[in-house]
């Protein structure tokens, strides 16, 4: 197992540094620079001041060059300075970092809190309305995009209920019912997608635990339906969902770029968009940096939760 | 015939088609279907509310909204299936030389795969299009990028499965050359799994689009696109909602349409991971 | 030198009054559109860092809301005859918000400060002219020039070139210090920067009473436009700065909420890439001219508020240069199509038209453009890009047409020497006219302002002529207030510094 893990570990780390190096070039081929950016349209800049503040910001240097210094940085936790605001990227990050995550878990308490009463009942009764209810929130869900449900939500509960704020952003440590409001029409927007894939998952993977012969047993034994349902085949049942979920989380990181956008929301993602806009180099690979080894380290997660489960995984 | 009757009996599958095969139609015929011109202004009638003539209201340059749904149609459709059909051929042949010859090739292969995996697609994508700049083809080429990886996966999962089957055994035993084994015994029997793949990157490919040009960064404006639609109806939200909620739907019953075909597809050709 | 800031301080308090009644304060809860691109004002022109940062500093002169230059932290100022040495006499008695006192040499620093290359600031050229910066004593700073250089006031009064103590520079780019109304206290990345009230602030309103009446001031972040008018309607916020074009109307009608801004000093244009066929053939350009009608591009694609319709050339209608004798403004599709036809495009011709997908006010217009030109065969190909992307190639003059503009400060020569004069900066036209140059040139010179008037409207005239760019509009903008917000003055250069005589009166 330990080797296993050590196996899984050693291959998340090279495809990280794939991901530097993938993401150090990108930044580069992209057209226009932060020198540009700053300058904007003042003509009265020479070509000569141009080339000096290039060379202060250190983009006069070979390329190779400036990866090596970017990755002996990152070695040693130093993912470099914001070329506009001068700010330390990390410092940036491990502010934006908690919001992120907290949109991610909350997305994902949302979508288990709707999806696995949702998939346990229309499991229990296939076929019936609840069973079509389910079944359609679970296409409709997966099938309309994050950014429309995001607006939608904003229009009915904010402009017309007035529940939530339709934008911004309190700090929990200040004001946590505000942060609370504030993260759950975009908590809701993510989630659902998630929730209506994890709804299916739910549903199909309850009905196949209840056709084995365990659950079989369990009822001839006597023990109501409910006590079938929940004690023994829902446990059995959660596996599957629990490495879909996990895979997800992946996938939600991602996915909470626009949410950010759309809310006002100070994370990981906003903080990328804003850097590719601006040709922010070192913000550019920090934030993708982060996402991917939080990506990467759920995968190699999910890995072990597998082998776990499934030994023949491992010597696959 | 019988595979086809089969196909037919998946209630997914006619639902799903019926979807897809309506998106297509209005895809192909927007120009006769449509009751008005998608681009041309009409000054007197903006921002009308939905009637029967105007289906689903005008635009603040008071164009009908339900006509640029139909030709939005076809920008969402082509940049799908073209970059699934590119992601599909680039993926697939990496994923088959990768599953079938495995050693150093997989390795070189399975690699750059994780990497692009692990590489938020999204942000990958943005990145991409500012390089290239948005437009139809850089906008199909980059979601064929992200989606490239995928179908390397579940091709190389796919041909490993069915190279390790008695008659490859057999093919192999008789002398015959790896490449003609690939093609002749190998791909036939390992295309499925590529095939529900397919049905379902194309529901992903139309929701990215959406995304993409939901952030500027899809087709040049006038052509409509259902993403920079409901983008540009957001302003208006409050007093036209229309605008905005038009392309959403045609977005949905798409997307809605290519999950189900995928679904039902699984169920019939690939029985094993047939779901209750 | 030094010994005297006892005595200023002694001074200062002398001259605090006591007793006038104060106006409400409380806490300005502010929606803005972006964060300040960094801290340091001296390294940055983002108006962003601009408007949230220059109430907690002051410039040595400064602009009313008009555009005039008042005094500030130099309360008079004299030039030696050959206009080479400017002399500025400092108002006493005023602190740094870290205790300390201000004198000359915090000014001399900070305008040497931006002058440093190793500083990196984007306007280290707005001083190219300035040979040097002294404080012979704790009161005076003397401005030595290479040659005569007037815009230098407008220079010294934009509000990023502001007086900082020369202790902090080292930290200024995270702990902003100044002595302006506001105290800077914190600042949390997209989430928000909250200014306190700085209770020995040297200025006074006309009644006397000490200025700024808020008790601080929060600016929050909400990028999305929609969103930032929802906020402000829903109540979340007090104040927003760039009211979306759609949204006007919506606030206005609303009784509890208000708007206040309007035309700022700038100008957006159809640019011609003069060296491209066929926009070098003068009859093609008039064509398109006649073809174009900038109402219905402000009506359409800027919601009718967004923008103010250009009568002349570049300089905002309604100031004393403007030039408002324009033969283009209401289409004239006969005449332009027979130019069309005697510059031998009789059945039209396709033209690119490139512009920037990033700012709507750019974009939105393309496609009412190319409704209007249809109409006389010519067929405009939109290409749009991101801003990174875009202004490389915009200053590069890798563009056929385009569609953006410039904003200017008050001065005419702004607006048409750096735009249409051969060697102006701002000429992305390649227009080069003798006639013309010469027109500007003189402008330069002459000093009566009739006499000006007459060479730049006839500069203006010609100009419209040879129509190197279609003027469309000259964008507005607002900020939405709610009602018990008062005594916020919009300034036409958009800066804040209405906010130091806001009060909340709930």
């Amino acid at each position: 197992m330990i080797s296993f893990l050590l196996q899984r570990l050693g291959l998340a780390l090279i495809s990280l540094f794939g991901v530097m190096i993938l993401v150090f070039a990108m930044v580069r081929l992209v057209p226009g620079d932060v020198v540009t950016n700053l300058i904007g349209l003042d003509t009265n800049i020479t070509t000569e001041r141009r080339e000096e503040l290039r060379r202060l910001f250190g983009l006069d240097l070979p390329i190779q060059t400036q990866f090596a210094k970017w990755f002996g940085g990152v070695l040693q936790a130093d993912l470099g300075s914001s070329l506009r605001t001068e700010r330390p990227v990390l410092t940036d990050l491990a502010l934006r970092f908690p919001v992120t995550l907290q949109l991610t878990l909350f997305a994902l308490v949302i979508a288990i809190i709707i999806a696995v009463p949702l998939g346990v009942a229309a499991a229990n009764n296939r076929g019936k309305w609840i069973d079509t209810v389910a079944s359609s929130f679970a296409l409709l869900g997966i099938a309309a995009p994050s950014f429309w449900i995001a607006i939608l939500c904003v229009l009915f509960f904010s402009l017309q209920l007035r529940w939530f704020p339709p934008s911004g952003y309190a700090l929990f440590s200040e004001d946590p019912i505000g942060n609370l409001k504030s993260m759950f029409l975009p908590s809701l927007a993510l989630g659902l997608s998630l929730a209506a894939a994890t709804t299916r998952i739910v549903r199909s993977s309850l009905l196949e635990v209840l056709m084995l012969d365990y659950t079989r047993t369990a009822r001839a034994k006597g023990l109501t339906e409910r006590a079938v349902v929940y004690r023994h085949a829902f446990r059995n049942a959660l596996i599957p969902v629990v490495t879909v979920i996990g895979l997800q989380i992946g996938n939600l990181l991602g996915g909470t770029v626009i949410i950010e956008q759309i809310f006002g929301l100070p994370g990981i993602g906003r903080f990328a968009l804003e850097g590719i806009n601006l040709r922010d180099y070192p913000v550019v690979q920090g934030a993708v940096l982060v996402v991917a080894a939080g990506f990467v380290l759920v995968n190699v997660l999910v890995d072990v939760l597998y082998a776990l489960i499934d030994p023949r995984v491992r010597f696959a | 015939m019988t595979f086809f009757k089969q196909l037919l009996r998946s209630p997914s599958i006619l639902i799903g088609g019926v979807l897809v095969l309506v998106m297509l139609l209005s895809a192909l015929f927007a120009a006769q279907i449509a009751p008005f011109d998608p681009i041309a202004f009409n000054t007197e009638d903006r921002l009308q509310n939905p009637s029967w003539q105007h289906l689903f209201g005008t635009d603040i340059y008071g164009r009908d909204t339900f006509s640029r749904v139909l030709h939005g149609a076809r920008q969402s459709l082509a940049v799908a299936f073209l970059s699934v059909s590119i992601a599909l051929l680039v993926g697939g042949v990496a994923g088959s030389l990768a599953g079938f010859y495995r050693g150093w090739v997989d390795t070189i292969i399975m690699r750059f795969t994780d990497i692009l995996l692990a590489f938020p697609a999204i942000l990958l994508a943005i990145a991409l299009l500012a390089f290239a700049g948005g437009g139809f083809w850089n906008l199909t080429l980059t979601i064929a990028t992200v989606y490239a990886a995928p179908f390397t996966r579940v091709a190389r999962a796919s041909v490993m499965r069915v190279r390790e089957e008695v008659f490859v055994e057999a093919s192999q035993a008789l002398g015959n050359k790896s490449s003609l084994i690939l093609l002749r015994h190998v791909l036939p029997n390992a295309l499925s799994p590529l095939i529900i793949e397919t049905s379902l990157r194309l529901a992903f490919a139309i929701l990215s689009e959406a995304s993409l040009s939901y952030l500027g960064l899809g087709p040049q404006p006038p052509a409509p696109s259902w993403g920079q639609m409901i983008a540009d109806g957001r302003q208006l939200l409050e007093t036209s909602p229309w605008i905005s909620v038009g392309p959403g739907i045609a977005i949905t019953i798409t997307v809605l349409g290519f999950n189900l075909l995928g679904d039902g597809l699984r169920d019939t050709l690939d029985p094993r991971l047939r779901k209750a | 030198m030094k010994k005297q800031v006892g005595i200023l301080i002694l001074g200062a308090v002398t001259l605090i009054s006591l007793g006038l009644a104060q106006k409400s304060g409380g806490i300005l809860r502010a929606g803005m559109q972006a964060d300040p691109v960094g801290l340091d004002p001296h390294t940055t022109n983002a108006t962003a860092t601009r408007n949230q940062l220059e109430n907690v500093y002051d410039t040595l002169v400064r602009f009313d809301p008009k555009g005039k230059i008042i005094p500030s932290l130099a309360f008079s100022w004299r030039t030696s005859k050959d206009n080479l040495t400017w002399t500025f006499t400092m108002r006493q008695g005023v602190k740094f918000h870290n205790g300390r006192t201000l004198d000359a040499t915090d000014v001399a620093f900070s305008i040497n400060r931006i002058k440093d290359p190793s500083v990196k600031s984007p306007r280290a050229n707005s001083f190219d002219q300035v040979a040097s910066v002294t404080a012979p004593n704790a009161t005076t700073v003397v401005i030595k020039l290479k040659q005569p250089f007037s815009p230098l006031l407008s220079k010294l009064a934009f509000s990023l070139n502001v007086i900082i103590p020369k202790e902090a520079a080292a930290t200024i780019g995270t702990k902003p210090v100044g002595t302006g109304p506001f105290v800077f206290s914190e600042y949390i990345p997209s989430t928000r920067m909250v200014l306190k009230k700085n209770p020995v602030y040297w200025e006074r309103d006309s009644k006397g009473n000490k200025l700024p009446y808020l008790d601080g001031i929060t600016y929050s972040y909400l990028p999305d436009a929609t969103a930032r008018s929802t906020a402000l309607r829903t109540g979340t916020v007090d104040w927003i700065e760039y009211v979306p074009a759609a949204d006007i109307a919506t606030i206005k009608r609303d009784p509890k909420l208000e708007v206040v801004g309007g035309l700022s000093a700038n100008f957006r244009s159809l640019y011609f890439n003069l060296k491209e066929k066929p926009l070098d053939d003068v009859r093609v350009r008039q064509a398109i001219a006649y073809a174009i009608n900038p109402k219905e591009v402000v009506d359409v694609a800027l919601f009718g508020t967004g923008g103010v319709v250009a009568k002349g050339t570049t300089i905002p209608g309604g100031g004393f240069y403007s030039f408002d004798d324009s033969p283009y403004g209401t289409p004239n599709l006969e005449k332009a199509k027979a130019l069309l036809k005697e510059a031998g495009y009789a059945n039209g011709l396709s033209l690119d038209l490139k512009v920037t997908s990033t700012y709507d006010f750019l974009r939105t217009p393309a496609e009412v453009l190319q409704a209007q030109l249809a109409k006389i065969g010519v067929n405009l190909k939109i290409q749009a890009e991101e801003w990174s992307v875009y202004l490389p190639n915009f200053v590069g003059k890798k563009f056929v047409s385009t569609i953006i503009g410039e904003s200017g400060q008050g001065d005419p020569d702004d607006y048409l020497y750096n735009v249409f004069h051969t060697k102006g900066g701002g000429n992305f036209m390649s227009f080069s006219d003798a006639q013309v140059d010469k027109l500007l040139e003189q402008g330069r010179t002459v000093s009566k302002q009739d006499d000006r008037k007459k060479i730049y409207d006839q500069a203006q005239e010609r100009i419209l002529q040879l129509v190197p760019m279609v003027p469309l509009f000259h964008s507005a903008q607002y900020e939405g207030i709610a009602g018990y917000v008062k005594g916020f003055e919009h300034y036409s250069n958009s800066s804040y510094l209405g906010l130091r005589t806001t009060s909340l009166e709930k």
